[in-house]
Formats: C-alpha cells, sequence, structure tokens
C-alpha cells in the first residue's frame, strides 16, 4: 500500500496529478454546491474547520483571505468563486482542505468533505470536450462510480492558471 | 571510508576555506591600503622604509590562501595567489620595488580573488581565467629581476596544479620548506659543532639537534588578538578530535583515504596555528604532515606504531588548546613530542637513517645571499640593518671553547656585518680557552632570530643588547638557558616602544593601551618577543581567557529568532488574557454584598416567622410567603457559598499574574539573548569602503579622506548583509558626484582633500547609519529639470516644491542626475534600488542636503529584523499593521481642515498641506467603509513617510503599539503589492501589514493617472 503512494507521489512528478502507472489510487472526495469532487490522498495534508479568514486588497476575489495555521500564514481558496458559482454562508458541513500545491500549502473551502476512497485507474474517464473548455484546464477527469460521478480536480492548475483565467474573463 | 563522508568533509572544508579566505583577503585589503599610502610617500622621499611587518603579513595572508586552496584542490586560486605571495616574496627581499603600479596589480589581483570566491561560493568551481593577471605579475617580476626560479616553479604549478593534489601539497608547504632549508643549514653547523664537541655522539641526539634546530628561531607571536584564538582553539579541537578518532578507531592498519584525511586535518591545524602565529605547534603539526606525506607518496598506510606515535602529539595539541582557553599558552612540549615522533618514525624507517625532506625542498636553492637567508623563515620579523651587541658567556668546563667561538662568530657574520669582536676571530685561535665573547653585529635579523642563532650548547647565557636600547642606560637582558623554548613569551615584558609602535597594524581584539606600554617600558627588552610583537602591550591576553566559540548555520539562528518573536508575542497573548481575567472576576466587595443580603434574608424570616404567631388569620397566604421566603434564604446562602469561591479565583489569577510577568522576563531574555548571537560589528562592512574611497579618488584625481567612526556598532548579520550594496552605492555617490576636484574645491574655499564620513550610532530604538560628505551637495535646480525631463514631476507643481520635496525625487525609479556616466557610479543600480534594499530590512532612508556644503543620507534601521514594532490600527473594521519606523506623526484632523487640490484630498497639518487617503481609494478589494467619506467628519490620520514624500492614511481606529512577527506571505502564496507581509496576533488572528512605500507609490501612480485623464 504504501508502495502505491509513493508510485503515486513519484508519478505526480512526472505526470501531473494522474497516476497512470499504479492500478489505484486513494481520493477523497467532497461536496461542492450539488456536483461531487476527487483530490489524491496524497495532497490533502489535514482537513480543519472554518475559523475567522483575513482579507487580502489586491489579490484575485476567489483568494479569500489568510489563515493561521499553527504559526503559519496560509491563503485560502474559495473553491466556489474559482469555479464561478454562487456564493454560500458556511454551513455546520463546510470544511477547509489544507493542501500541499506547489511546495506551499494552501486551504480550499469545499461545501463538505465526504469520504476517502479508494478507485481503479480504469475508472477516470477524460473529461467531455464540452466541459474541459477554455479555463478549465484544472478538470483531470471523471471516475464513475456507482451511481455517482466524481470530477477529478488538478490543484497545481487551480492557482496557477488563476492569472490567465481571469485575464480571460475579463 | 565511503565518498559521501569525503564529500561531506570537504564541503565542511571548503566552508571552512571560504570563511578564512574570506578574512584574509578582507586583511590583504587593509594592508594594501597601507601599503598603496607608503608607496605614495616612497615616490616622494625615496628615503621610506618598507614596513617589513606589513609585507610580511601580507606574504602570510597570500600564503595562507595558497595553502589553503591546495589542500582543496583549487588550481587557479593556488595559482594566483602563489603569484601574489612571490611579489610579496620579492618585495620584502628588496628586490622588488613597490611602486604604486605593483600595488595596483596586486589590487586588481586581489580583486580578482574575491570574483573567484564568489564563484567559489556560488558554483563551488573557481574557474575564472586569471592568465592574464598571472602574466602582469609575472611582468612586475621580471622587470624587478628576481623572477628567477619562482616563476619558473609558478609555470611548473599551473601545469601540475590541474593533475594532481600531491603537487599542491609540496608547492604549499614550499614556503615552510624554504625555511627548513634554513634551517637544514643551521643543522649542519650546528652538527659540525656538535660533532667536533662530542665526537660519536648517536643519532637520536643528532635528531634532537635538528629539532632543536627546527624549533630555533620559531617562537610563537606573544600577542595574538583573542578572537584569533578563540578561532584557532576551535579549530584545532574539531581537527584533534577528528585525527583521534580515525587514529583510535584503526590502531592497527588504515586505509590510503584515512591517511589523505589525517594528511588534510594536520595541514589544518598546521595553517589555522600558523596563520595566527602559533608557530611552534605549527612546526609540530607540519612534521606531522611531512611524515603522512611521505606515506602517502609511498602508497602506504598509517600502521598501527606511527598511530601510537601521533597519538601523544595529538594528547600534545589537546593540552595546549586547553591551557589557550584557560589563558596559559606553554609550548615547550611541542619540540619533545616533535622528537619523540621523528624517533618513531625514523626507527620504523631505519633504511633512511636521516630524515628525509621532501623532494621539492631538496632541489630549493640553498641560501647563499644575506639577503636570502634572512627573508626565508615567513614568521621572522625584518627590521632595518640594526646594531646590536651580543655578549655570550661559556661554559667554563666547555672543550674546544674557543672553537665554539669562532663557530659562532661565523654564523653571526652570516646573517650580518660583524663590525667587532672581543676577542677577536684571530685571537680566538691563540687562546686556549675563552669565557666570554663579545660581538658587535649590525644585521636585519630581528633580535629573538639572533638569540636562536647563538643558542648553542655550551653558551650558558646570552646577552643581546640593541643598539639604540643600548645607547640607554644599561637594559640588559638576562637570556634563557640554552633550550630555545624556555624563552617563553610569559617571562617577558615588551621592550621600549621604539618607533615601530606606532606603526603597528592594528589588531581589533588588542586595544591599543598606551598606558600599558608606557609602564612596561622601563622593563628591559624581552629577547623572545620580536620589536613588533613587543609594542603590543603584553598581559592582555593572559589575563582574559578567549571566549569559546561555535559556529552554527545561520539559518538556524533565523529559525530561533523567529521561534523567539512569536513567543514575545504569545506572552502578549498571555498578558491580555490574564489582565482580562481579573478585570472579568466580580470585585471584593461583591462578597460583601452577598453576605449583607444573606444576612438581611435571614432576618426577614425571623420577622415572618414572628408575625406568623401573633396573627392566626390567612394561614394560607402566610405558609405561602413563608416558604417562598425560606426558600430564598436558602438559595442565597448557597450562592453566598459559591461566590466565596470567587476569592480562591481571585488569588489563583494573581498567581497566574505573576506566573505571566515571569514569563515575559524569560521570553525578553530569550529573544534578547538570540539577537545578541546574531549581532555583529558594523567595522568591516565600513573597512570595505576604504578601498572604494581609494579607487575613486585614483580614477577622478579628487583627494577624499574617510572619516569612520561608530564601527563599533552592532547590526543584526542578516542586516550587514543587505547593507553592503546600498551603501557602497551611497558612498560611491559621495566621492564620485559629491566631492569636487581639488581645483573646484579651493576655488570655493574649502580645504582641497574632500571627506566623506561614515558613521553608525543608536538612536532610541534604532540603528542610524550616516554617510556625510563635504562635496557640493545636491543642485535643486538640476534635479528638478531632470524630474522635468522624464516627467516625474508636473512642471506647473515644480514651483511649489521646497528643497526637502525636491530631494526626494532621487529616489524616484531612473532618476540620475551625474551629467556624464562614469565608471564607478551612475550606471546600474540607482537609488530607487537602494531605497528599496534598505526597505527590505525594514529600513527608512533619508536624504538631507545644504547644496555647496555637502550632502547627509541617513539610514534608519530597526535594531532586529525579526520583531517589527509596529502601529496596529483599525481601518473599515479590519486591523492592519504600519511599521512605526514609517509613521512621521498620528493626528487627529477637525472637519474643516479637509481641502481638496486639484480633486486630491487633502488635510492642513500644523500648516503644512497632506494628501490624504483611505485604504480602499489605493487598493483594490478593501471592504468599503462604514461610513460616507472622511471630511464629513473628524478623522485620524496617520502620516507616513518623510516631508517631501509623505501620505495621510486615514483610520478608523488605533488599536496600540504591538511587536508582531513579520510572516512572509510568499512563503505560501505570493507578494501582494502594498502588503509586506502579514502577521499573527496575540489572539491568532491574522492581520496584514501595511508597505508605507507602496501605499505613497500607489497615491503618487493614482494622481499623476488622474492628471492624466484630465
Amino acid at each position: 500500500m504504501s508502495a502505491t503512494i509513493e508510485d503515486i507521489g513519484s508519478e505526480r512528478i512526472t505526470s501531473g496529478a494522474r497516476g497512470e502507472s499504479a492500478n489505484s489510487m486513494q481520493l477523497v472526495s467532497f461536496r461542492l454546491a450539488q456536483e461531487e469532487y476527487g483530490i489524491e490522498i496524497t495532497r490533502v495534508q489535514e482537513i480543519i474547520l472554518m475559523g475567522e479568514i483575513t482579507r487580502v486588497p489586491q489579490t484575485p476575489d476567489f483568494i479569500k483571505g489568510l489563515i493561521n495555521l499553527r504559526n503559519t500564514v496560509i491563503p485560502i481558496v474559495d473553491l466556489r468563486r474559482r469555479f464561478g458559482l454562487s456564493e454560500e454562508k458556511p454551513s455546520d458541513e463546510t470544511r477547509i482542505m489544507v493542501m500541499n500545491v506547489a511546495g506551499k500549502t494552501i486551504g480550499i473551502i469545499v461545501d463538505a468533505v465526504s469520504e476517502v476512497l479508494r478507485i481503479a485507474k480504469d475508472q477516470i474517464a477524460p473529461p467531455p470536450p464540452t466541459v474541459a473548455g477554455l479555463g478549465r484546464d484544472y478538470l483531470t477527469g471523471l471516475v464513475k462510480l456507482d451511481k455517482r460521478l466524481l470530477i477529478l480536480l488538478d490543484m497545481d492548475k487551480i492557482l496557477t492558471c488563476s492569472e490567465s483565467v481571469i485575464v480571460d474573463s475579463l | 571510508m565511503t565518498s559521501p563522508v569525503q564529500d561531506e568533509f570537504f564541503d565542511n572544508l571548503l566552508s571552512d576555506f571560504l570563511d578564512e579566505s574570506s578574512q584574509l583577503i578582507d586583511r590583504l585589503n587593509d594592508n594594501l591600503l597601507e601599503l598603496d599610502e607608503w608607496a605614495k610617500l616612497a615616490a616622494e622621499d625615496g628615503g621610506a622604509i618598507l614596513d617589513a611587518d606589513l609585507v610580511n603579513d601580507m606574504f602570510r595572508s597570500a600564503h595562507s590562501v595558497k595553502g589553503l586552496s591546495a589542500m582543496l584542490g583549487l588550481p587557479s586560486i593556488n595559482c594566483l595567489t602563489h603569484n601574489v605571495e612571490n611579489i610579496f616574496d620579492a618585495a620584502r627581499r628588496n628586490e622588488l620595488k613597490v611602486t604604486s603600479h605593483v600595488v595596483e596589480i596586486v589590487f586588481n589581483s586581489v580583486d580578482l580573488l574575491s570574483a573567484m570566491l564568489h564563484e567559489l561560493r556560488e558554483n563551488a568551481s573557481d574557474d575564472v581565467p586569471c592568465e592574464e593577471m598571472i602574466e602582469q605579475i609575472k611582468a612586475v617580476l621580471n622587470e624587478a629581476g628576481c623572477a628567477r626560479e619562482q616563476t619558473s616553479q609558478a609555470d611548473a604549478e599551473a601545469f601540475l596544479d590541474d593533475a594532481e593534489v600531491e603537487v599542491d601539497v609540496e608547492v604549499d608547504v614550499e614556503a615552510d620548506a624554504e625555511a627548513d632549508a634554513e634551517v637544514e643549514v643551521e643543522v649542519e653547523a650546528e652538527a659540525e659543532a656538535d660533532v667536533e664537541a662530542n665526537r660519536g655522539e648517536i643519532a637520536a641526539a643528532a635528531l634532537r639537534g635538528e629539532v632543536a634546530a627546527m624549533f630555533a628561531g620559531v617562537t610563537d607571536e606573544s600577542e595574538v588578538p583573542a578572537k584569533y584564538v578563540s578561532i584557532f582553539i576551535d579549530e584545532t579541537e574539531m581537527a584533534v578530535d577528528e585525527l583521534s578518532d580515525i587514529l583510535v578507531s584503526i590502531d592497527s592498519e588504515v586505509a590510503e583515504a584515512v591517511t589523505r584525511t589525517l594528511l588534510v586535518t594536520s595541514h589544518r591545524i598546521k595553517g589555522s596555528a600558523a596563520s595566527i602565529g602559533l608557530n611552534r605547534p605549527a612546526r609540530l603539526a607540519h612534521v606531522m604532515e611531512d611524515i603522512l606525506q611521505e606515506i602517502r607518496d609511498d602508497g602506504g598506510v598509517v600502521s598501527g606504531e606511527l598511530a601510537d606515535a601521533l597519538l601523544p602529539c595529538i594528547d600534545g595539541f589537546r593540552v595546549y588548546v586547553q591551557e589557550l582557553k584557560e589563558g596559559a599558552c606553554k609550548t615547550d612540549s611541542f619540540e619533545q613530542l616533535t622528537i619523540d615522533l621523528l624517533m618513531a618514525w625514523r626507527g620504523r624507517e631505519s633504511a633512511t637513517p636521516h630524515f628525509e625532506l621532501p623532494p621539492v625542498h631538496a632541489s630549493l636553492p640553498m641560501p647563499s645571499s644575506e639577503a636570502e637567508t634572512t627573508s626565508l623563515a615567513p614568521d621572522r620579523n625584518f627590521d632595518d640593518e640594526e646594531g646590536y651587541s651580543i655578549d655570550l658567556t661559556f661554559d667554563q668546563n666547555l672543550p674546544l671553547s674557543t672553537l665554539k667561538a669562532q663557530l659562532l662568530l661565523e654564523k653571526v657574520s652570516r646573517v650580518g656585518e660583524v663590525h667587532d669582536s672581543a676577542p677577536t676571530y684571530e685571537e680566538l685561535d691563540h687562546l686556549e680557552h675563552v669565557g666570554r665573547l663579545k660581538i658587535e653585529v649590525s644585521t636585519d635579523e630581528s633580535l629573538e632570530s639572533l638569540y636562536s642563532l647563538v643558542d648553542v650548547s655550551g653558551v650558558v647565557s646570552a646577552k643581546i643588547i640593541p643598539k639604540v636600547a643600548a645607547a640607554q642606560p644599561e637594559c640588559p637582558v638576562e637570556a634563557a638557558e640554552p633550550p630555545p623554548q624556555k624563552v617563553e613569551p610569559q617571562a617577558v615584558a615588551p621592550a621600549p616602544p621604539t618607533p615601530q609602535v606606532a606603526k603597528i597594524e592594528p589588531t581589533p581584539a588588542v586595544p591599543a593601551s598606551p598606558t600599558k606600554v608606557a609602564a612596561a617600558a622601563p622593563k628591559p627588552p624581552s629577547p623572545a618577543a620580536s620589536p613588533g610583537a613587543a609594542a603590543r602591550p603584553k598581559g592582555v591576553d593572559s589575563s582574559s581567557k578567549p571566549a569559546e566559540t561555535l559556529r552554527v548555520d545561520i539559518e538556524r539562528l533565523d529559525q530561533l529568532m523567529n521561534l523567539a518573536g512569536q513567543l514575545v508575542i504569545n506572552r502578549a497573548r498571555f498578558e491580555q488574557l490574564s489582565d482580562g481575567l481579573r478585570d472579568a472576576l466580580p470585585h471584593k466587595s461583591a462578597q460583601h454584598k452577598m453576605n449583607n443580603a444573606c444576612s438581611l434574608s435571614s432576618k426577614l424570616l425571623q420577622m415572618v416567622d414572628s408575625i406568623d404567631e401573633r396573627s392566626a388569620k390567612g394561614q394560607g397566604e402566610w405558609n405561602a410567603i413563608k416558604s417562598h421566603v425560606r426558600m430564598l434564604n436558602a438559595d442565597l446562602e448557597s450562592i453566598s457559598r459559591e461566590t466565596g469561591r470567587y476569592q480562591a479565583m481571585r488569588i489563583r489569577s494573581n498567581e497566574l499574574h505573576e506566573a505571566v510577568h515571569q514569563l515575559e522576563r524569560v521570553s525578553d531574555g530569550i529573544q534578547k539573548c538570540v539577537m545578541d548571537t546574531r549581532m555583529v560589528p558594523i567595522g568591516p562592512l565600513f573597512g570595505r569602503f576604504k578601498r572604494v574611497v581609494r579607487d575613486v579618488s585614483r580614477t577622478n584625481g579628487k583627494e577624499i579622506r574617510l572619516d569612520i567612526s561608530g564601527e563599533k556598532t552592532e547590526l543584526d548579520k542578516r542586516m550587514i548583509d543587505e547593507l553592503g550594496d546600498p551603501l557602497i552605492h551611497m558612498v560611491r555617490n559621495s566621492a564620485d558626484h559629491g566631492i569636487e576636484s581639488p581645483e573646484v574645491r579651493v576655488a570655493n574655499g574649502k580645504s582641497p582633500q574632500g571627506t566623506i564620513k561614515l558613521d553608525a550610532f543608536h538612536r532610541g530604538n534604532s540603528i542610524i547609519i550616516q554617510v556625510t560628505d563635504d562635496g557640493k551637495g545636491l543642485d535643486p535646480t538640476l534635479i528638478l529639470r531632470k524630474a522635468i525631463d522624464r516627467g516625474i514631476v508636473d512642471p506647473a507643481e515644480a514651483d511649489k516644491m521646497s528643497n526637502q520635496q525636491i530631494f526626494q525625487l532621487i529616489w524616484e525609479p531612473g532618476f540620475s542626475t551625474a551629467e556624464k556616466i562614469t565608471e564607478i557610479s551612475g550606471r546600474g543600480m540607482g537609488m530607487d534600488i537602494v531605497r528599496s534594499k534598505i526597505e527590505n530590512v525594514n529600513g527608512v532612508v533619508e536624504v538631507d542636503s545644504t547644496p555647496g556644503k555637502g550632502a547627509t543620507f541617513t539610514i534608519k534601521l530597526p535594531l532586529t529584523m525579526a520583531i517589527l514594532p509596529s502601529l496596529m490600527t483599525r481601518i473599515n473594521g479590519e486591523t492592519f499593521a504600519l511599521p512605526i519606523e514609517s509613521i512621521s506623526e498620528i493626528v487627529r484632523v477637525p472637519r474643516e481642515e479637509f481641502g481638496t487640490v486639484q480633486g486630491v484630498l487633502t488635510a492642513s497639518i500644523r500648516g503644512r498641506v497632506v494628501s490624504v487617503v483611505r485604504l480602499e481609494q489605493l487598493f483594490d478589494g478593501v471592504r468599503p467603509p462604514a461610513t460616507d467619506t472622511i471630511d464629513a467628519t473628524d478623522a485620524t490620520i496617520v502620516v507616513i513617510g518623510q516631508e517631501g514624500r509623505e501620505l495621510g492614511l486615514a483610520v478608523d481606529d488605533l488599536l496600540g503599539e504591538e511587536d508582531i512577527v513579520v510572516k512572509s506571505m510568499a512563503e505560501n502564496y505570493e507578494n501582494v503589492v502594498g502588503l509586506s507581509g502579514a502577521c499573527i496576533r496575540g489572539d491568532g488572528r491574522v492581520a496584514l501589514i501595511l508597505d508605507p512605500s507602496a501605499m505613497i507609490d500607489a497615491a503618487s501612480q493614482r494622481r499623476n493617472s488622474m492628471v492624466g485623464t484630465k
């Protein structure tokens, strides 16, 4: 099992979020506006409750602000805003998923964290071209489960492409 | 031994090398400046005397770098330093006349050397082309006709260096080898005498003689600055541990790699000992190195016996280091240790009974001329020809004493000119026995080496009196008994101050204490202390123990600093909490009130009971009232018991308060300690500018004097590192643009020599660094014209600007008033970069100038970089920190004082008109304010920046001053314009730190764009 994680870890360096060589991978799934998403478990550092977030001027609006995570200041990305969804008041289920992206620690706000699940690599299908259009290259694939559909995200692209997305959307 | 271990070892060595070399280069630079002064003087006055100590010191520096670089296999550095060394060598033999041209070349070489070191630090390679430089050096040497074998040797080296480190080692010991060669000559002379005196003496005695000769003339600098000693102690301790580890662990047979490690480590001990003038320990290390070298060359391994022989030597070092730490420094043991070691070594190598010096030594030219003999040993002091009278008393029972006397005479005549002797050489031929020998000699040998010269067996006592001293009332020296090691530095007092005293190169760790010298002056001159060493007051190092030091990775200190800062902030939170707790507790009187209420209710109960007895009517109601009152009473009593516990809580709260206070003391202490750990004096940084100023004055034909004061002021290491570039720029600016040419200065009624003053001092909670020049100052009209040309200033506004405001324009990006771009300044970094560099370390820079009189640049820095004293403010409901340094004032501005200038909101503050902004006007994404506009009500304005470049920031509320730890936003996100970072407040929330400079920029841009759109 540990070998699998290592494989995925090393895979990440070469081919992004997709773990193609290993047979299976573990995902953390979360909910955002009725849709279910998945992120590689190796990326997720911890899941914390919503706290007070300090707003930062001069930043894109999906940067919700900064929080203090055990004496480290980390930025919080509001995924709803990032995906252009309507804003909602945080509920009891709202969580911040703290993850490592390109050597930095960031938090993302999600509506709820659902579960950890293991999927086989061949369950991943590429996103339909109509969905993965301009500025949506952070979608890396879809996972078909029994009755659900899981959207796989590449967190690197969620942050790094932000600038170009903003420019495009203007 | 595996390669990673080796790599790590060499990495360590490399960083040591870089450290040491940088220090040596700084020293070289300093000395060169002195030499340069001298060369100038000499050009005017042919009779100027070259300070031999100075050249020697430089030779030693160059030699040390050479040796170290050879050890590490750095061919370019090695080759270059070797050539530089040759120059100094030639200079001290008086074969090369030191002219400004020569100094210039050496300067360039040293620059090149720093470039190489830089390259080495960055890319782990010293591959910087240096052939041209070497050619130049050779040309100089050839000109002087003293290139000879040195150059050819250097050539050979250039080739060999690439091939083998082995060769490097040979090269590296070359200078010592030269010294050894001399020693050998002495050995021969000695041996002759010995043979004549005691024929058939066994090899061991010869060996002893040889070693004695080896140590003869090798004395330690009696006065080594404590700070160098402590470095030596550190290094040697490390090296000794390493050596004994290896030797103990193997004990039987050692692999070749281990031999190499042993060799390198021995060399390191030798190098660090020799570099601070502890020559006796260096000698032993040198012998160890020779032996190991020989073993390695033969492809052999260190045998168990040799390891056994080496171990006592290592113990000797250990004991020595221990003694040094305690302030003593006995070096007696080294000679015996060397003898034992050589005995053991030769005992093994019985096939080669005579200790062979490495091959290079043999190939060296034997010293023939007097000049050469004297200049060979690098640690000698060279005086100009001086007269001495030598008075020797022989052992009464010494056989063939006349022969011995003749030999001595010959020996002395080899190093100098013998004017007279009693009895004379010829007379000695006829005498049966001689008890006393007096020699009048003039030589450039130092006193100490003369002593070692005449220190042969049979001589009971020796007095050597310098002629200068001899002219004074008798001050004879009681020489120690024959073995030269008895001539101990402690036993002697400094020589009377000779003219040399003034010339002694300043050694910072030893404060020049004229009183001490004066007090010691009447005492007789010492045999062991050379004139140079003697001039440094004795007793300083024997009374003060060298501090023990530890090298720490600066990253760790950074971390520690950060944590300490965090601790201070958490402590502040504790304080808040305990204060809050105290306030939340009910007042003491509450207890009384509660008791009162209880007694009242019990009285009420009694009254109700008594009424009950008198009236029988309305029994039901009464019963109800009674039961209620009873219940009330019971409740009150139980509440009263509860409130009683508040008392205990209050006591606990007080204890908490006390504990927090203690925490405060401890955390402040930790913070201070950590801060102090990182503090280094600014002196060396200032020292660098001597060179800068010299270069400028040379290129421009200006006469500039650099006054340095406050070099003891201590700053955070990081800050010093960051300040280098901006300061160099400022000094260059002052020298290049500020100071006028001598003609202009004279025409303006100033002295032809311009002055640049560098000063550093503490003021309040800040450190101030000032660069002042007495040049032409900043020209407001010129600046204004340039600013208008470049569109920085609106011509319409220009007239209204005060001089102070105009001066601020020099900080604008891309601004330069230099009419022509010179080689030195006026290109590259602009003043805006200077400013931003200083702001990077949370500093502020200001300029002030009086046209025609000069200019002053003032840098104001916080004491530490990790903690930023800030004003916490509330703006539109959010908390922002503003660095205190940048705040010039805080004012409450009444409504009617606001106005607009061309649509820009301003406030008049004490007669000055300051433009005022709200944060949301500057930055996007700031929550809009709760109230409408500032000018509708009175407002609190925080004025940031300095006059001429200031901005009023409207704030809702001031929360007070707090020390904050700056957290970089780039660590997990990216830098945001207008913010210099974030901080975590006592309550765990994140607050943003505003960047005043960026805000001022944003404000002026906004204004400009408004002007543009209109």
